[in-house]
């Protein structure tokens, strides 16, 4: 097969914080035509700084587009000549105030603009690759995540490129989505098309690709041909662990030892929650759930369905429009007792043992704070008096960076200077070494703790929650990544558009009905 | 009393209002591009102080408001270098150009002050003007005034309905996206800003050469910041500029009409001139409250309200 596109040592450096980062370290990668080759790699591996050399010039190296060097200076060069990208970060990628159609705006031409005739091609794209039912003059904000990742793809594909690069493209897609797009992908392929495919999850890199790069620390570590290593491999599970020690550079567990527990006391409680979120519009619709002590209770869905607003509802950081939100038993032996924290400060409901990982670092961090300070943000108010009890706060936070095994020169750093799964071990340090009054044991929300986190990373956190657990603490684990549910979760609710469509226990989940339940299907359905 | 449905009231009302409509035009397309230039006040007067100037020693009106309309361009290349190439605080570059732009006022200027030019005539368009009363109001008017006219609609023409405008609207919604599907953001941004700079230079030519056609230092009395407000009021639309200019146009005329009535009770002796001269500026601080409260909805803020990249920098 002739090779399409061929880039050869190329590097890539970034400056920041006093830090040079090279993201691309003499890189050489190859396409051919008409296969579809997935870049692996973890988080800052370089991947998607590696796409984006061939949208802007790299620092150094070639890029040879069929065997003749070329100079890719910026998206309209590409677009040229025959590349596209379907982008990772929608938030840079669209418009949100604009209509589909205005979005696409790589098909029109001349001084007037002619938005009936973009919208008539977007149409008969979406048709012709099946992309689903998108009104081309809907405004971006009104649409899911799901819909808007495939306008994100819509958008690479209806400049029919040569070469289409898609860089996770099915973060927001539900699993028969998923399916939908690698075929397509197929037939693209067999049109002679090169596709390129950035992607975290590592069995859709076994299943329909021909090629795999693994990319670390900037470099490439290997590239496989998929054939010939699924004869090597004696099952999927063992192709995964091999890619995933490839992608470490280490060998990793990557089986988690949930052990058997039998449910605790019932210790707090969602009636029939009402929310709204930011547009007016309600997205948590009569939500009723029970967190139970050394629980796990996993909330699945597609991102965008309703659970941020659910936790934040629950959390006093936006208003319950109706429902209740109840605590029970102050003491351990004092079952009896039901608080309703709905509507109480936030700090009432923290100092009730309520702690939080938020998915967004930002809202549980000062990024310009040093990691000790950031470490006793929610613990300050125990010195009491005017002063804060500096010895007692040295002693404490060394214990934690050692413990979290923190990577830092010093806890006086600040955090802005960490990388993002250190900054996210200070959240999980900090969150779940937050004491429950008397009596209590802790209840943990955590949103997504392990999104954009490294392997060895998520190992760390998914393993932490497992422990507390096991102390006692009942967990409500809200996540999008359905193989983290799954391994975590002793119930399983999946939420799609604000409704719970129903729980399910780890023995009765699996991956294919949990996935039909996220995309709409009531229980019962997803049983039969 | 007052006689307010008098036509020569309204026909300098018209005029008032028209200094208002140019500059807030150009300030529109510059934050549509995402680019927030409070240089305004300066590039006005100088360009009203620099046109004044030129067509004195010239006595070349054109040739006036040409250099008018350079001065506020000129003006506000400094602030697309420093602000679109390098990235530097909007806010801070836009007040700078404010006091750059008054003191070169006071130098262009210093020549002229009183002395008398002979300004632009007004030029009635033939049949319209014949329309009572409303022919009499718009179209006895100079030709600055007719050009407000023509160029709101195709202002607005050109950012909704066609390809540049709408380059235009998504570089100041969205640079990075733009930019990933191969649109030139700096360029966009430095058409848009030095657009509105020159927009305020005529804004400035029409105060000295058009309307009032006298310069003395500081006759523009803070109007060019009424104009950043009015961006606002207008919902950052071109037809929307004509709203709060006229209304400011109505202020800043009334107060001399006003001036003599006598309210009961309140001010038995007349309005005094003070209270009067409150009203445009209190006035901005209204309609901003107001507008504000509306705008940050988060419902209204996705269909109208300030363009989402405005005044943020942009490093690609």
């Amino acid at each position: 097969m002739e090779t399409v596109l061929e880039m050869q040592n190329v590097c890539k450096t970034f400056y920041g914080d006093g830090v040079e980062i090279h993201a691309n370290d003499n890189v050489n990668f190859s396409l051919k035509q008409g296969e579809i080759h997935a870049l692996l790699g973890e988080n800052g591996a370089g991947k998607s700084t590696l796409v984006n050399n061939l949208f802007r010039r790299p620092d150094s190296g070639t890029i040879l587009l069929r065997g003749k060097e070329v100079e890719l200076s910026n998206p309209i060069a590409a677009l040229r000549h025959g590349l596209a990208i379907a982008r990772q970060d929608l938030s840079k990628s669209l418009i949100e105030r604009h209509t589909v159609a205005e979005n696409i705006l790589s098909i029109s031409e001349g001084f007037f603009l002619s938005l009936s005739r973009i919208e008539r091609e977007i149409t008969s794209a979406l048709n012709k690759y099946e992309l689903g039912d998108i009104d081309p003059k809907t405004k971006i904000w009104k649409l899911s995540g799901g819909e808007k990742q495939r306008v994100e793809i819509l958008k690479a594909l209806i400049t029919d490129p040569e070469i289409i690069i898609l860089d996770e493209p099915t973060s927001m897609l539900t699993p028969p989505e998923i399916v939908n797009l690698f075929r397509l992908l197929n037939s693209l392929r067999s049109q002679g098309k090169s596709i390129i495919i950035i992607t975290h999850h590592l069995e859709e890199a076994i299943n329909y690709c021909d090629r795999i790069t693994v990319m670390r620390h900037g470099e490439v570590v290997a590239t496989l041909e998929t054939e010939k290593e699924k004869n090597a491999w004696a099952s999927e599970e063992e192709g995964i662990r091999h890619l995933a020690t490839l992608m470490v550079g280490k060998e990793v567990l990557y089986e988690l030892a949930r052990k058997k527990m039998e449910p605790g006391k019932l210790t707090a409680e969602i009636q029939g929650l009402f929310a709204t979120n930011d547009m007016g519009d309600t997205v948590v619709n009569g939500v009723s759930l029970q967190l139970k002590e050394n629980q796990i209770l996993g909330i699945a869905g597609i991102s965008g369905n309703g659970q941020q607003e659910l936790v934040e509802a629950m959390l006093h950081w936006r208003k319950v429009d109706s429902g209740k939100v109840l605590i029970h038993g102050k003491k351990i032996d004092d079952v009896s007792i039901v608080q309703d924290i709905t509507g109480k400060s936030i700090r009432e409901i923290r100092d009730l043992g309520i702690a939080y990982i938020p998915e967004d670092r930002r809202k549980a961090l000062i990024l310009d704070l040093s990691i000790r300070e950031n470490l006793i943000l929610n613990s300050y108010r125990k010195s009491g008096g005017l002063f804060i009890d500096q010895k007692s706060i040295v002693n404490v936070t060394e214990e934690l960076i050692s413990i979290f095994k923190i990577k830092t020169p010093s806890a006086l750093s600040s955090v802005r200077s960490l990388s993002g799964g250190n900054r996210q071990k200070v959240v999980v340090a900090r969150e779940t070494t937050l004491a429950p009054p008397e009596g209590r044991k802790l209840i943990l929300i955590a949103e997504n703790p392990t999104f954009g986190l490294d392997v060895g990373t998520t190992q760390f956190v998914r393993e932490e929650l497992l422990r507390l657990r096991e102390e006692g603490a009942a967990i409500m684990l809200i996540s999008s990544d359905l193989t983290e549910v799954l391994a975590l979760s002793d119930r399983i609710a999946v939420m799609y558009k604000g409704k719970i469509m129903g729980i399910l226990n780890s023995q009765e989940a699996t991956r294919e009905k949990v996935g039909l339940m996220m995309g709409g299907s009531t229980l019962q359905e997803a049983i039969e | 009393m007052v006689e307010l449905l008098n036509p020569i009231l309204w026909h300098s009302i018209v005029a008032a209002a028209t200094f208002f409509v140019l500059p807030t035009l150009g300030e529109i397309y510059a934050e549509r591009s995402g680019i927030l230039n409070l240089g305004i006040e300066g590039m006005v007067i100088a360009g009203a102080a620099g046109s004044y100037a030129i067509a004195y020693q010239t006595q070349d009106i054109l040739l006036g408001v040409l250099f008018g309309m350079f001065i506020g361009g000129l003006l506000a290349t400094i602030h697309a270098i420093l602000t679109i190439t390098f990235n530097r605080n909007q806010v801070v570059s836009g007040i700078g150009l404010t006091i750059l732009g008054t003191g070169l006022s006071g130098l262009l200027g210093d020549a002229v002050i009183g002395k008398a030019l002979k300004g632009i005539d007004s030029t009635p368009i033939p049949i319209l003007n014949d329309i009572p009363t409303i022919g009499e109001v718009f179209f006895d008017q100079n030709i600055f005034v007719y050009l407000s006219f023509i160029l709101a609609p195709i202002l607005w023409f050109i950012l909704y309905k066609t390809r540049i405008g709408i380059l235009i609207r998504s570089v100041g919604e969205n640079p990075s996206a733009s930019m990933n599907q191969g649109v030139n953001v700096r360029l966009i941004r430095y058409l848009c800003v030095i657009f509105g700079g020159m927009m305020a230079g005529l804004g400035g030519a029409y105060l000295s050469l058009g309307w009032l056609n006298f310069w003395t230092d500081g006759m523009t009395q803070g109007r060019g910041w009424i104009v950043i407000a009015l961006v606002v009021v207008a919902l950052w639309n071109p037809l929307g500029a004509f709203i709060g200019s006229y209304l400011f146009g109505m202020f800043d005329v009334l107060q001399f009409s006003f001036q003599h009535e006598a309210i009961p009770f309140i001010f038995p002796t007349g309005i005094p001139p003070s209270v009067l001269k409150m009203m445009p500026p209190v006035s901005t601080i209204l309609f901003l409250a107001i507008w504000g409260i509306i705008l940050s909805q988060q419902k209204v803020k996705s269909i109208v309200g300030a363009p989402s990249a405005l005044a943020k920098p942009f490093e690609d």
